[in-house]
């Protein structure tokens, strides 16, 4: 990949040695450790909330939370959609732009890969908790049993579950591949306990050709797996709702239009997380601005797949003439989901369109504002999607309101601190950028020392 | 799973079980005296197979004939009584109710004196120095048409001649008596046959609710306008409606009027039959009507109208011809002594005189239910003895010196009339609960007779019994039939003509200047008089038209509220003299204006402190029906708690609950026959293809067959809090529309049961395969295998799946378990459900054949929700018959599939309403479909 080799996308004049002291570093360097041990106890605390919350609905069941007739799906799947999109960003930049040859992607897929795999527990934890009797969640699986029980794989819910659990294993066996060559290097500059237990999960890496050659073959097929995977999983999801006849769910474009989401909403948060850690690792000769105008224009792409989603949407509800779906429409437009409506239609699609100026592109602090703008935006449509379509009812007595609870809220501030915590621990015990793909990236130089 | 399950289901057997040990071991005991079983089944108790026997409900004094289906010795259900002509197999709400409030644990469990428990020895040795000559016993009773009780106090008087015999009730029919002696100058009673009736006025009069005969009236109602009668035969009904009910929703022309307007529009209905012209269109048109109809007229008017008006309502059906035919004269059927020296007012004055010693109040609670301006508590407490027999301990038996507990009338022998004079018993179904008499076995105690209920009940009626026949026998076949052939003779009646002069040259109250503002009252169609207002079935019931559950309010019509500041669930204070009552506002439309309607029974404060406000604290010491009020908004919010089952102002739902004019061409409807194009495959018929039809010509929208399939399907109640998030788990709820069509809003019902599509979509995405299709066309549930994703809900157009989202059964406490039907499983918490066509009466029907080596008859299966329905809106049968009601009912032009144009091919069909509107009067066309 000789050719992929572009002293621009690393600032400086930093050399395989630099590399790697600066990546080492941000798990070793005590610099940070009191401002990351300060965020690890509130975001511990985040997690303490999600305890309690998933507590609270196991000892009080689901009827806790805000969801009633007819709006039986709540915030829950909501954030369990959100959460999705968010782990779409991970295997989107590490497999398909490595198919796609795209070096910039080095300085960042390891960070967006871990951030994948957290938000994939987060959003996998909803569906779950959100069943009447959750503690039967396993009969999800087709397992052995002596009655007779067999999933009834007609449903898209069975789908969903296979395709998010599938998602999250190829990601894992993913990040965990691409880390091995890394986690060697941390064994070498560690000492004592910690050498040993990089050493057990290094799988004894040696560096040499054979392992090179064969660790690149299975990372490239395990690339081209999770690529397929990154389009199926969102589109499976989308099923949960396009297969139901809801208006406002039942609708064709939604596959697209949720990869599409999945993608832009996966960027924004990559931006989100990627802007502050930056600056707080101190990786800027790594993570450029130049970086971070890519995955501007990635999220612009998306968004405007997005927004021909909703436009699409929009457009055949009408031109299907179907009365129902043209009430949902005349609801968004003007009638009682407008403000929802036109909020996220101005945070998905108005304000992403700054992004064509390239000025926009390279202010980092608008970038950082822009990104959680369209998180909530992102979180918005899905709120719109599930209980939008819900709280319409076919008949005019079949509508019903739809308010989340404090513990509906808790769950969902204790998975942002779940996700937070498990980030930090992340940041604080693997190396957050793939050293051994950045050195790739260093032009051919007197060697130094490593 | 199933391992599980089992030993679930068998520790909740378990704690049944003690529970019933608890109560002394009740259960599975006969009681002392023979009782007969309906039909059936000779032997006595058989596991698994349930017996009827037959029995009274009473409300306020007149009976209708029920059955009550018993498992091993627990009644646990209200049927009809087919035979019973005040039933015709039918139940009202209230006395579906009844099995809850048997087994309400709240109920008083014994004697008390003060707080303190005590015995029955104990109160009779207290009260026998009352009785007896010189001692001065008064004795209160609500309304009765019970000989038993009458002749318990007839006995006691010949023992105490100083009895003084009182009767009260909140609610009571005593307006009607009076305008009747007024006219007719004897003590009669009427009431009304709309079987023969071809033109009905009715002046506020919601006989469909109200009425003792309603569950009749219902059904001939929808008998005198079945779909095959021209125009000039069915029957066509006027309702002018101070408040907005089932009489006005089932109304060809409804027109709001203020309850103090409808005096002057009585006495321009007579002087209309007379020969006056009268102004008003609207009535000038009802008035054509009524006069070519003659003897099939009939007007009639509500029970809180005063006296005047029914004299004249009733002049009105003499001079159309249709005393005698369509509306029947016959004794007074209510026995309580009458007129004001035996009213609460008189009792309240004979406490201050001081001429009482001692006053029993019989199951009527006088504290809660008097007109504050009375005073009646504080006079209460002057009496020196005091006792109270109820049903609960409540706010009269705590501030009496004794309560006693009431045996409840599914415990014990009574007897009762019909409207019509039709002498109802009833017999114990399971020995009492608790420790509890009926009033006639108290009153024989006090009289120191031993008799116990069945003895009173043949020595009350000894007289009825043929010399000829074996009075074993003879009894034996009463107590089965649930009544006696002992027939009420019609009285002929007429009326002068110098009585109709006076009456025409007469003030009525609308004359005199009317108040800007008046309140009216009225019993709740859940609560009553507050006597059913501790029960939660009925409390989670929405009220019709209204959708109101959990509470009452004062409503108002839209113009009024703006005129008023009132805002809808905002509360205001309604002030009359100087007392005042803080309620929340209800803004409906269709309610007359200048008026606020508040309804009774609410805000009790014993047993347990109630749902709702008091609103009798308003009411004058007159115990008038309505009075002038002030009305101050306040900014607080009412909580209301209103069902969302309900069409908003602006969707009239023609599409859904469809009408078509009578004797007109029908636009073409969509068939049930029709089948979308599918690629899902078509099943079969098996040998059988249930279906439901539901002919909303006939519904009348109360409300029978939600209670019904509840207390059927062991559905609980979810409690205030739940029900305003709509998550109250009915399996069939009325959809009730409203459209204005510039004569003022039209409702119309339309009950939503489970559509059991044949491809039904709920099916398809559930991950469990909890749900789905049995070989006979029937949508089922296996809740042990569903865990709660709940997409099937969402997925089903019709909104039917309903969910347990907590663990709702557990909170039965004590007793309630007990009502449960065995055949039915009781759901835990997390899984849906939804109506099953009672699949348990399917499955009973087709064992019992094929026990019998027969093949099923039709009409074998017989819904919960059908066998409630008075009006017989409710079709059930089997598709795969070619005889089967049902398929002709399917095949009608009326019929029509909800939402069909999803393919879902739904086996519960609708029938169009037929509305019949006077030419004169005609309102604008039903929309054209296609």
């Amino acid at each position: 990949m000789a050719s992929e080799r572009d002293a621009s996308w690393i600032d400086g004049d930093a050399d395989l040695a630099a590399i790697n002291d600066l990546v080492v570093a941000t798990v070793q360097s005590p610099r940070t450790r009191r401002s990351w041990l300060r965020a690890l106890a509130l975001t511990g605390g985040g997690v303490l909330a999600l305890l309690v919350a998933v507590f609270a609905v196991f000892w009080w069941y689901v009827g806790i939370w805000g969801v009633d007739t007819p709006v039986y799906w709540g915030i829950a799947i909501t954030n369990f959609v959100w959460w999705v999109g968010i782990a779409h960003a991970g295997t989107l930049i590490s497999a398909i732009l490595l198919l796609a040859g795209q070096p910039w992607r080095r300085a960042i897929n390891r960070f967006a890969e871990a951030m994948t795999l957290i938000a994939i527990a987060c959003a996998g934890m909803y569906p779950l908790l959100h069943l009447g009797r959750p503690e039967f969640f396993y009969w999800l699986l087709p397992y052995p049993n002596t009655y007779g029980y067999w999933p009834q794989f007609l449903s898209p819910l069975v789908w969903d579950f296979f395709a998010v659990a599938t998602y999250g294993v190829t990601s894992l066996m993913f990040w965990y591949i691409g880390l091995v060559p890394d986690l060697a290097t941390m064994r070498d500059r560690s000492t004592g306990m910690r050498a040993r237990i990089y050493g057990v999960f290094a799988l004894g890496w040696r560096g040499s050709a054979r392992h090179w050659e064969r660790h690149q073959t299975a990372y490239l097929l395990l690339a081209g797996l999770a690529t397929a995977l990154v389009v199926s999983v969102h589109t499976v999801v989308s099923f949960d709702f396009a297969i139901a006849q809801l208006p406002g769910w039942h609708t064709t474009v939604f596959p697209p239009y949720f990869v599409a989401g999945a993608i832009f909403s996966g960027f924004a948060m990559v931006l989100t997380l990627l802007i502050p850690v930056r600056a707080w690792l101190g990786l800027r000769a790594l993570v450029t601005d130049r970086h971070f105008d890519l995955c501007a224009r990635l999220m612009l792409t998306a968004g405007l797949v997005v927004a021909y989603g909703y436009a699409a949407e929009l457009f055949f509800a009408w031109y299907s003439g179907d009365p129902h779906e043209r009430e949902l429409l005349a609801s968004h437009l003007h009638g009682r989901s407008a403000p929802l409506f036109w909020t996220l239609i101005s945070l998905n699609v108005v304000l992403p369109q700054s992004l064509w100026w390239p000025a926009a592109r390279r202010s980092v602090g608008w970038l950082f504002v822009l990104s959680i703008l369209i998180n909530v935006g992102m979180w918005l449509e899905r709120y719109f999607i599930v209980i939008g379509a819900l709280e319409h009812g076919l008949l005019p007595t079949t509508g019903g309101a739809y308010w989340p609870t404090f513990w509906d809220w808790l769950t969902f501030v204790g998975t942002l601190g779940f996700f937070a915590f498990f980030m930090l621990l992340f940041l604080r015990f693997v190396p957050a950028l793939a050293m051994s793909e950045l050195r790739e990236l260093v032009p051919d130089r007197p060697r130094g020392a490593t | 799973m199933s391992d599980e399950l089992g030993r679930r289901a068998f520790l909740e057997r378990m704690a049944a079980g003690l529970a019933a040990a608890g109560l002394g071991g009740c259960l599975g005991r006969d009681p002392p005296e023979r009782i007969v079983p309906y039909a059936r089944q000779p032997e006595y108790v058989v596991p698994g197979v349930p017996l009827f026997f037959a029995s009274a409900f009473v409300r306020d004094a007149y009976a209708h004939g029920v059955l009550v289906e018993t498992h091993e010795g627990r009644p646990t259900k209200i049927e009809g009584h087919p035979e019973h002509r005040a039933s015709l197999g039918a139940t009202c709400p209230f006395g579906q109710a009844m099995v809850r409030e048997l087994y309400d644990p709240r109920r008083s469990t014994g004697v008390r004196r003060g707080p303190e428990p005590s015995s029955w020895p104990a109160f009779l040795r207290a009260a026998r120095p009352q009785l007896g000559p010189g001692r001065r016993l008064g004795v209160l009773t609500g309304p009765t048409t019970s000989r038993m009780l009458a002749d318990g106090l007839a006995r006691l008087a010949a023992r105490s001649p100083g009895l003084r015999w009182f009767a009260w009730s909140p609610v009571g029919r005593d307006n009607l008596h009076a305008g009747l002696q007024r006219l007719l100058g004897a003590p009669l009673a009427c009431h009304a046959r709309l079987d023969r009736a071809r033109v009905v006025l009715s002046l506020d009069d919601d006989f469909l609710f109200l009425d003792p005969g309603r569950l009749r009236h219902a059904r001939a109602l929808a008998q005198r306008r079945r779909a095959e009668l021209a125009s000039a035969e069915a029957l066509r009904l006027y309702a002018l409606e101070s408040f907005p009910g089932l009489t006005g929703a089932a109304a060809d022309h409804r027109r709001a009027a203020r309850v103090h307007d409808v005096p002057g529009l009585a006495r321009d209905v007579l002087r209309g039959v007379l020969g006056d012209p009268v102004d008003d269109p609207w009535l000038a048109a009802a008035l054509a009507d009524l006069k070519i109809a003659g003897e099939t007229g009939l007007v009639l008017a509500g029970p809180h109208q005063p006296p005047q008006v029914h004299a004249m309502v009733h002049a009105t059906n003499h001079v159309l011809g249709a005393a005698g035919r369509t509306v029947v004269y016959g004794q007074r059927l209510e026995r309580q002594p009458f007129g004001p020296a035996h009213s609460l007012a008189a009792l309240v004055t004979a406490i201050a005189r001081r001429e009482l010693d001692a006053l029993l109040i019989l199951d009527e609670n006088p504290v809660y239910t008097a007109p504050a301006a009375l005073g009646f508590a504080d006079a209460l407490a002057e009496v020196p003895f005091t006792a109270h027999l109820g049903l609960y301990c409540d706010e009269t038996g705590e501030r009496c010196h004794w309560h006693l507990p009431l045996a409840h009338p599914l415990e014990a022998w009574g007897d009762a009339a019909s409207d019509e004079g039709e002498v109802t018993l009833s017999q114990p179904t399971i020995r009492p609960l608790y420790d509890g008499l009926t009033a006639p076995e108290l009153l024989a105690a006090l009289a120191d007779d031993p008799a116990r209920g069945r003895d009173l009940l043949e020595r009350t009626y000894q007289d009825t019994v043929p010399a000829a026949a074996d009075r074993e026998s003879w009894w034996r076949a009463a107590i089965h039939d649930g009544r006696l052939p002992a027939p009420a003779t019609p009285v002929t009646t007429a009326v002068a003509s110098d009585v109709l002069t006076t009456f025409l040259s007469e003030h009525v109250p609308s004359d005199i200047s009317s108040p800007d503002l008046v309140l009216a009252f009225r019993p709740d169609p859940a609560a009553w008089d507050g006597r059913f207002s501790l029960d939660p079935w009925l409390q989670e019931l929405p009220r019709p038209i209204t959708r109101l559950m959990w509470g009452n309010a004062a409503f108002v019509a839209p113009d009024t509220a703006r005129a008023l500041g009132l805002v809808h669930d905002a509360c205001v204070r309604l002030r009359v003299g100087d007392r005042s009552v803080d309620a929340p506002v209800h803004v409906l439309a269709g309610h007359p204006p200048d008026q606020l309607t508040v309804h009774l029974g609410y805000g009790r404060r014993a047993p347990v402190a109630g749902v709702g406000f008091d609103a009798q604290q308003l009411r004058g010491s007159d115990d008038a029906w309505s009075v002038a009020v002030i009305a101050e908004p306040l900014a607080r919010p009412g909580g209301l708690v209103v069902d969302r089952h309900r069409g908003g102002e602006d969707q009239p739902g023609d599409a859904h609950a469809r009408w078509l004019l009578r004797g007109e061409p029908h636009p073409r409807l969509p068939s049930p026959a029709l089948r979308p194009e599918s690629l899902h495959p078509t099943r079969p018929f098996a040998e059988h293809a249930w279906a439901m039809t539901i002919d909303l010509n006939a519904c009348i929208g109360c409300n029978a067959c939600v209670i019904a399939c509840q207390a059927e399907n062991n559905i609980p109640s979810v409690g205030p809090v739940e029900s305003a998030r709509d998550r109250a788990l009915h399996w069939i709820r009325i959809d009730t529309y409203a459209d204005d069509r510039g004569d003022g809003p039209r409702w119309r019902f339309q009950p939503v049961p489970c559509m059991q599509c044949e491809h039904a979509p709920c099916e398809v995405v559930c991950p469990t395969g909890a749900t789905q299709h049995s070989h006979d066309g029937l949508n089922d549930m296996t809740y042990n295998r569903c865990f709660g994703t709940r997409y099937c809900a969402n997925n089903c157009p019709y909104k039917v799946r309903r969910f347990n989202f907590f663990d709702y059964p557990k909170r039965d406490e004590a007793t309630l378990p007990l009502q449960r039907n065995p055949d039915v499983t009781v759901r835990t918490r997390g899984v849906m459900e939804k109506c099953t066509y009672c699949v348990q009466r399917i499955r009973g029907a087709e064992i019992a054949a094929h026990r019998e080596g027969r093949s099923m008859a039709a009409g074998a299966v017989v819904t919960a929700c059908q066998g409630a329905c008075p009006a017989r809106a409710i079709e059930f049968g089997d598709l795969a018959r070619p005889d089967d009601p049902v398929l002709a009912l399917r095949r009608d032009p009326r019929a029509y599939a909800l939402l069909a144009e999803f393919g879902t091919r739904p086996r519960t069909t609708y029938l169009a309403r037929l509305i019949d509107p006077n030419p004169a009067l005609r309102p604008a066309a039903p929309p054209e479909e296609d």
